[in-house]
């Protein structure tokens, strides 16, 4: 059992015209093209810019890999997705990022089944790991735990 | 390229919902396995009930560029560019706003012997491959595809 890389990646080409309208052409390359600006990726991009009154905005290449065996996933009050825990990290941008787990166990959380339990050995590992390892979407390194919430699914509020 | 990698993790659940966990490492990370992002799902599976089933991550590098103005054609039309692959299956590549010199003096068919068309045809005849990995060889034909929304019952209002 382990993680399958696919053979191919996709390669995205996002266009916009100059009333704003987007469209997306798709291609797939051999998997060893991982940077949009070289190589197979560049060269598509260009040769359909060529043809192109549209701005191409950006160049994406997606890469993905699968777990090659049945997984068995478990039961409890909250595994559904539509449950999530929102763990929310400051950054050293001084911004937020919000993790939102879904399906959240519920050994990880406080007496009070809604805010997180930030003494349960699982939490501080993922919080741990999440701080050494895990950025804030514009790139700045996340500092600590502000906060963590179980949300309720939308549509069970009015109950 | 972006100073990060987007990370989407799908997660298989109990009764075979789906749901997404979307994080970002360092833009060094090109790997869907690699081993930053495979240490993030032991410690996520430790605090959810699902379990990680597939892991797509996204390398993006936006481009400084501007769409003409006024251009003729615009995102909703396309020039539809068929290409072969090497076992005979179609591969079908929509140029969106697609310049007007690009196609004959009849607006409908794809001058190929223009060198705009000349170098996509040869990037993707290079580069591109089938899903799973034929070979693109060669170029069919192309042609304007008019791909605009019809007005709703015809009616002007």
């Amino acid at each position: 059992m382990a993680w399958e890389l696919e053979p191919m990646n996709e390669l995205l080409l996002h266009f916009s015209d100059y009333n704003g309208a987007r469209a997306t052409m798709n291609f797939w390359l051999e998997n060893t093209e991982t940077d949009p600006g070289a190589g197979g990726a560049a060269a598509i991009a260009a040769g359909a810019q060529g043809m192109s009154d549209d701005a191409l905005t950006s160049v994406e290449i997606l890469r993905h890999a699968t777990w090659d065996e049945e997984v068995t996933p478990t039961d409890g009050p909250y595994a559904r997705p539509s449950n999530k825990m929102n763990i929310t990290f400051r950054a050293t941008d001084g911004t937020k990022t919000t993790m939102q787990v879904p399906g959240p166990n519920e050994t990880i959380l406080a007496a009070d089944h809604i805010s997180i339990d930030l003494a349960d050995a699982a939490v501080i590992a993922f919080v741990d790991y999440t701080i050494e390892n895990i950025l804030s979407s514009e790139g700045a390194a996340l500092t600590g735990v502000q906060r963590g919430v179980r949300r309720i699914p939308p549509r069970l509020k009015k109950q | 390229m972006a100073g990060t990698t987007r990370v989407t993790v799908e997660i298989l659940f109990l009764y075979t919902l789906h749901g997404k966990f979307t994080f970002f490492v360092s833009s060094d990370v090109v790997s869907p396995t690699d081993p930053i992002i495979l240490g993030y799902i032991t410690v996520l599976e430790a605090i959810t009930r699902g379990k990680a089933i597939h892991i797509e991550i996204s390398l993006s590098q936006a481009t400084i560029s501007s769409a003409t103005s006024g251009a003729t054609y615009i995102s909703e039309d396309k020039a539809f560019m068929r290409f072969r692959d090497e076992f005979g299956v179609g591969h079908n590549y929509k140029v969106p706003g697609p310049k007007t010199t690009v196609f004959l003096t009849n607006h409908e068919d794809v001058d190929t012997s223009l060198a705009a068309v000349i170098a996509f045809n040869a990037a993707v005849n290079t580069y591109a491959k089938g899903r799973g990995g034929n070979d693109i060889t060669t170029f069919i034909k192309g042609y304007r595809k008019e791909n605009r929304k019809m007005l709703k019952g015809g009616r002007a209002t």
